[in-house]
């Protein structure tokens, strides 16, 4: 078998290593450290390296180092203090599952972080340090620090990363029907659900009511009985209801009132004619009466106007001497129309004329002056008395006239009121024959205003009579109406609060659906993630008894035996289980089928034993190992006896199982015995050992010897 | 012969439980270094040597060490790179502090297992367990995996809760660690909490 068939064969086979810088290596250039062997050993004293040179290959396998985490200085850490300028420069070459890969990093002295991709798959990263990297006394601090340490590694190992993140998840989740808010929202649904029952009471409760409203319009009989006999008062009586219900009757009541008060309308209407009648007869029979006393005043008003007439006549007589008499005084005395004309003559020659003839008589007088006075003053006397006469004439037309023209008017009044009094007359006899004509057929032709009036009064009295009866009954009806309004408003308060409850109880059983069914989501929400983690809690119960009492407990027992190598003590892992999802796992060293503590029964050196039992024993139980041991001093507080021991059990890993070994140890002796036991002892197989040896510029692992199988050789044949 | 059926029996322990199987020479690097029975592993490397004393004393037990010692080195000088462990068979109980030095003085050298001969099979078997190799049986044991757990879950569910597991089961897928399925179950747990709360507090008027 070559190299390459065991790649195959194993899930990861380290191939080379090269540190330059990193920690304790120097920073000189030397070889990469080969470690393309079955074996590869390592010796160096305290500080010389070993522990570096494993977690640099966990830095590479894993990403990360879990010894430095959170370690903010981290470059500081990772490069070597003495060449702290230079950065820390590591390559890996590897094959995992039959592909070669190869990482490297350079890590400055400032650097505080870096990420390294991993080249095991994130399972084998999970176990890492429980069962391929075992670091000094790690496994023999898991075993003494109680059950859920060694439980938690056992739960990794029988399940998937997944299954034990979702196991967690669940269980740090803590959803229960104990939570808070589930309680709320289950006292709020049972809330509702009373709210809903209440309605549902209310309802029947309602319904009740109505039942009681329509009981109580027992007086229904006496209310049909009372409409019926209104009915029957009625001409034509209404016709009965056919259903003695509520609703029927309401309906025959509204019919009989509304022939009613068309009745009683009608019987007000012939009242109010009747009335309008009487009035109107009343009126024309004192207009008549009127025209009867007014017929003196006629008669004297005829004979003024006659009279008036007569002196008028006269005074048209008067007027027409007058008029003459004045026509005679303008036209008669030329002399008179003179008078003027000479008297400015005269006046004129008085004031002017210095001549002796008188420019009237055309006589020479001698006192002109004096004549011209005589003269005017003659003329003026005449003009004078002309005026007067004339004047007097003038007035005397005047008042004629005057008095003339107030007999016309008296006349043409008299004359009026005659006509307005004949106008009167004519048309309230006009009025009186139209009145009287109305009632031709009722009364007779020719009938009289008292037989008109007659007539009326006994209508009105009928018509008062029927609407005294009809008020009557439509009091009746109106009481009759509010009771049945009473009920029926009673009844129609009582639907309409049923039918809003029923409303309400309908919105409310729908919300309740709805929320029912939401409750039933977070419900199953609930079961469904309890359901998982119950399967998956007894899964891991049941493989974590499959993997512990079936396998690692055996095997634990027996590498403890083969290791140890003790006369009466075994060890046993007694206590697998799941609690509150945490697996518990406690080893015990027992004897004759008692059991003790193993911390508190064995020595140093046997619970070291102990440590490096159950890491081969989880070692070996892990399904998906990458068939790669890395030991870092493993043998420690262990007498030679034990250490024979354990190097047969690691040659068999490397024999039987094929896994690649990587141990360090600082005894020379050991590494040289290590050699010896761990020799190549097949075809295929190969063993490397290199010595870390320090210097002032940092380790270099030297003194390379690497061997392989050779049968011709190195054995006796058999 | 009584001596032969001890020896026999010690040889058939050895190769029933130890998978070694007897050499038919006794001798390997001289006349010196002859044994009652030789036996090999399924490894060139691992001899098995079987010496038998019937009364052993010190001072053959001082023999018997020099004797295995001389053997080995013998190997060693020649190059050979057997890795050699001796079963001392006696009839009587072997001194413990005697047994103990012999056993520590060959060290590093030799593994000296002392089988008392009065011993049962069983606890002959038990006596040189280590010489034989552990059984490791590579683990075919099924690992848990979430996806067929709740897979086999949602077969069975009703309806009403398949969804809740395949939701379950999403996050499982996508969730890196715990606390992120806490936070993702919390939060659908909230949503769905949420909705039954939203549905209670509508108004029913």
């Amino acid at each position: 078998m070559n190299i390459d068939d065991y790649s195959v064969r194993h899930k990861m086979r380290l191939k080379s290593l090269a540190l330059k810088n990193f920690r304790a290596f120097s920073n000189t250039e030397q070889p990469a450290i080969d470690l393309a062997h079955s074996v590869i050993l390592f010796c160096g004293k305290n500080g010389a390296g070993k522990t570096s040179l494993f977690e640099a290959l966990e830095l590479f396998l894993t990403g990360s180092v879990e010894r430095l985490a959170g370690i903010e200085t981290i470059g500081q850490v990772l490069v070597n203090v003495r060449e702290p300028d230079a950065p820390a420069r590591l390559t890996l070459e590897w094959a995992h599952n039959g592909a070669d890969g190869a990482t490297s990093a350079e890590i400055n002295r400032n650097q505080k972080t870096f990420q390294v991709k991993p080249a095991l798959d994130s399972e084998q990263i999970n176990s890492f340090r429980n069962t391929t990297y075992l670091p000094q006394a790690t496994m023999r601090r898991v075993i003494s620090s109680g059950p859920l340490k060694l439980g938690e590694i056992i739960k990794i190992l029988a399940m998937s990363q997944k299954s034990e993140v979702l196991l967690d998840g669940i269980a740090q989740a803590g959803i229960t029907r104990r939570d808070a808010g589930f309680q709320n929202m289950t006292e709020a649904y049972a809330r509702k659900q009373k709210s809903l029952s209440d309605a549902e009471v209310r309802i029947k409760s309602l319904k009740d009511s109505i039942q009681a409203v329509a009981v109580a319009a027992g007086g229904l009989a006496s209310w049909f009985d009372d409409i019926n006999y209104i009915s029957m008062q009625l001409e034509p009586p209404v016709a009965q209801p056919t259903h003695e219900s509520l609703e029927t009757l309401d309906e025959q009541i509204k019919t009989v009132d509304s022939v009613l008060q068309s009745k009683l309308a009608d019987a007000m209407q012939v009242k109010a004619e009747g009335e309008r009648a009487k009035v109107r007869c009343q009126r024309l029979r004192e207009q008549e009466e009127d025209r009867r006393a007014s017929a003196n005043v006629f008669a004297e008003n005829e004979s003024l106007s006659v009279k008036l007439e007569t002196e008028l006549k006269s005074l048209d007589d008067q007027l027409k001497r007058a008029q003459d008499e004045l026509t005679d005084l303008e036209s008669g005395g030329i002399a008179e129309k003179r008078l003027p004309a000479m008297l400015k003559l005269l006046i004129d020659a008085r004031d002017q004329s210095d001549s002796n003839i008188c420019p009237v008589c055309d006589q020479p007088l001698e006192n002109l002056r004096e004549h011209i006075e005589r003269k005017l003053q003659n003329l003026t006397a005449e003009q004078s008395e002309y005026d007067n006469r004339l004047s007097l004439a003038r007035t005397n037309l005047k008042q004629i006239q005057d008095s003339r023209r107030q007999k016309i008017k008296d006349l043409a009044e008299i004359k009026h009121v005659i006509q307005d009094h004949k106008d009167e007359e004519q048309s309230l006899l006009s009025n009186i024959k139209v009145f009287l004509g109305n009632y031709d057929e009722t009364i007779g032709v020719g009938c009289s205003l008292q037989q008109v009036y007659a007539y009326e009064q006994d209508r009105i009295s009928k018509a008062e009579k029927t609407i005294h009866q009809l008020t009557g009954l439509a009091d009746k009806v109106s009481r009759l109406r509010s009771e049945i309004s009473a009920s029926s408003t009673r009844a129609s308060q009582l639907m309409a609060e049923l039918v809003e409850m029923e409303r309400q109880q309908t919105n409310l059983a729908g919300i309740l659906a709805e929320a029912k069914a939401a409750k039933e989501r977070v419900d199953d929400w609930i079961e469904a993630i309890q359901a998982v983690h119950t399967v998956l809690s007894n899964q891991l119960e049941e493989s974590l008894g499959t993997y512990a009492n079936q396998y690692i407990s055996r095997q634990f027992a027996d590498l403890f035996e083969r290791i140890c190598g003790h006369p009466y003590w075994k060890v046993t892992l007694p206590q697998v289980r799941v609690r509150y999802h945490k697996a518990e796992a406690e080893w015990k060293a027992a004897y004759r089928g008692k059991t003790y503590s193993g911390e508190a029964v064995f020595s140093q050196g046997e619970v070291n034993a102990c440590a490096l039992a159950m890491f081969l024993a989880l070692a070996t139980a892990q399904t998906s190992h990458p068939g790669l041991l890395l030991l870092d001093d493993p043998i420690q507080n262990m007498d030679e006896i034990r250490i024979e021991d354990f190097a047969q059990v690691l040659k068999s890993l490397k024999d039987d199982l094929g896994w690649q070994l990587v141990i360090a140890v600082h005894e020379e002796s050991v590494f040289d015995y290590l050699k010896r036991q761990l020799y190549p002892s097949s075809q295929g197989q190969s063993l490397v050992s290199y010595k870390l040896v320090s210097s002032d510029q940092g380790t270099i692992a030297s003194e390379k010897d690497a061997l392989v199988f050779d049968t011709q050789d190195f054995f006796v044949q058999a | 012969m009584q001596e032969q059926s001890k020896i026999e029996s010690v040889v058939r322990i050895l190769e029933s439980t130890g998978g070694f199987r007897r050499f038919e020479r006794a001798s390997f690097v001289g006349e010196p270094f002859q044994f009652d029975a030789v036996l090999g592993s399924s490894d060139p490397l691992t001899l098995v040597v079987i010496e038998y004393k019937s009364n052993p004393t010190v001072d053959s037990l001082k023999r018997l060490s020099r004797q295995l010692e001389s053997f080995v080195w013998s190997l060693y000088s020649r190059n050979k790179r057997h890795l050699v462990s001796a079963v001392l068979l006696s009839d009587t109980p072997v001194p413990a502090m005697s047994a103990s030095e012999v056993v520590r003085n060959l060290n590093g050298i030799c593994r000296l297992f002392i089988v008392d001969a009065q011993m049962s099979d069983e606890e002959i078997s038990s006596r040189l367990l280590s010489i034989g190799r552990p059984k490791f049986r590579h683990m075919h044991l099924s690992k848990i995996h979430t996806s067929k757990t709740v897979e086999s879950l949602i077969e069975g569910a009703p309806d009403s809760r398949k969804s809740h597991l395949r939701v379950v089961l999403e996050i499982s897928e996508k969730a890196s660690d715990a606390e992120e399925v806490r936070k993702r179950l919390t939060d659908e747990y909230r949503r769905l909490l949420s909705e039954a709360q939203d549905a209670l507090e509508k108004p029913s008027s």
